[in-house]
């Protein structure tokens, strides 16, 4: 392989080549082993960051399908020694629990939903396996301190080198409601809850919280209603609909 | 092509229902697997994933049809994840034993090529990701909003370059580069 073959190969992705040159190239790659080890490369890193954000996808759907499984084996493994041990403790710590729940739950029926009480998110995790880099590290770190400035300029940084990356813009629009920016924080998410992504739902509740901490309640409920029956987050959607329908009579 | 094809298909489509039946029918061997050989749970979900994902990446050939059942497949690429992972933790005689158990039981010569293709493309799609990181970020956009579908001329305008010759010049450039950081790796 020289200069001009590798020339040759470029311009052939490029679209640069006469219809001849396209056949003589393709001719080419069906002899020559070598010329066609570059030609099939070239034709990967074509790919790649096309396939990238498909890969991320559907690392996503595994994230979401995983959590079903393999977390039940965990709590059977729990070691015997340990489950005696913690049992009073656990007792002690249920019936204190029982009793502040129930005094949560009396002074909830009467009180007014707020984003505060809703606003539980799930410790972002962008590292998949085998790889890393500053930025994701610099926003699983700071999202878990909830510093959300600093979180939201890594998660930035992130999304300018894949656009594709639904995690990352997930959470950088969690990431916004927390700073009040809510309308950008809207415009983050509304893609996300309009695709087809395994975290679409979640896209759509934070949306809903978006204008629940507006005090926004007909908006948060019409965008609550587009959370179905089996899809993720819909137990709290109900709920949270629950509690605004009686509020609103 | 074996009836599990479905399953590739699932993976092209990224089908969220059929991979979840892909779970509940062979998370739990993986499991078992995995932990009787003193594995802890998150290795085993670690596998199981990356086994996932090598079949994904395998599965981008739209060439690419099932000949075997997906669980004797999955089984060969999860162990030998598994057995990298005994690798890179130290644990020499575990995968001695494992290697030498290895060849007495992959008994499915099609299963194993597949494993062995599967394997190997999520290492050069890894490795190109890892390439393609070390990349400027002017070279990482200008080859994602290509790969990506928009024309040259849109992209000329969105990096506010004076040509096509321009962008194409600067195209080769970063594919060299790339192509040099790819080689690196894999020294």
């Amino acid at each position: 392989m020289n200069e001009k073959d590798f020339t040759l190969i470029h311009n052939y992705f490029n679209g640069l080549l006469s219809p001849q040159d396209v056949v003589m190239v393709e001719q080419r790659v069906m002899r020559d082993e070598v010329f066609k080890q570059e030609f099939e490369l070239q034709k990967d890193m074509e790919a790649y960051p096309r396939r990238r954000g498909k890969r991320q996808e559907f690392i996503e759907s595994l994230a979401a399908v995983e959590k079903e499984f393999f977390q039940v084996e965990q709590n059977k493994r729990t070691p015997l020694k340990a489950r005696v041990n913690l049992r009073r403790l656990i007792m002690a710590a249920a019936a204190s629990v029982v009793f502040l729940l129930s005094v949560i739950w009396l002074f909830q029926q009467r009180a007014t939903p707020t984003y505060e009480h809703y606003a539980q998110h799930d410790p972002l995790s962008l590292t998949l396996r085998g790889e890393t880099s500053t930025a994701i590290s610099d926003a699983e770190k700071a999202f878990a301190n909830e510093n959300y400035q600093k979180a939201e300029i890594a998660l930035d940084q992130i999304i300018s080198t894949d656009s594709s990356n639904i995690t990352a813009r997930l959470y950088k629009g969690i990431c916004q409601i927390e700073l009040n920016k809510i309308e950008p924080a809207r415009a983050t998410l509304e893609p996300i809850a309009e695709g087809q992504s395994a975290l679409r739902s979640e896209a759509i509740w934070y949306i809903a919280l978006s204008y629940l901490k507006e005090g926004n309640y007909s908006a948060c409920e019409q965008a609550l209603s587009g959370i179905h029956v089996g899809d993720s987050r819909s137990r709290e959607a109900a709920k949270l609909m629950k509690k605004l329908k009686s509020k609103s009579k | 092509m074996h009836s599990d094809h479905k399953y590739i298909e699932a993976l092209r489509q990224n089908d969220q229902i059929l991979i979840r039946d892909i779970y509940v029918n062979h998370a739990d061997n993986v499991q078992r697997w995995v932990q009787s050989r003193g594995g802890a749970l998150e290795d085993a979900r670690d596998v199981f994933q990356e086994g996932l994902i090598a079949l994904f990446e395998k599965a981008q050939d739209p060439a690419f049809e099932l000949s075997c059942p997906l669980g004797a497949l999955l089984h060969i690429i999860c162990s030998r994840k598994f057995i990298d992972k005994l690798r890179q933790k130290g644990r020499d005689t575990e995968v001695r034993n494992e290697e030498e158990r290895r060849y007495t039981e992959e008994g499915d010569a099609d299963a194993l090529t597949l494993a062995e293709e599967s394997l190997a493309e999520k290492e050069k799609q890894d490795r190109l990701g890892r390439a393609f990181e070390q990349l400027s970020e002017l070279c990482r956009n200008l080859l994602t909003m290509l790969s990506k579908g928009l024309s040259p001329k849109e992209v000329v305008e969105q990096l506010q370059m004076n040509s096509l010759d321009t962008l194409y010049r600067r195209k080769n450039a970063c594919g060299e580069r790339w192509r040099s950081l790819y080689a690196e790796m894999a020294i």
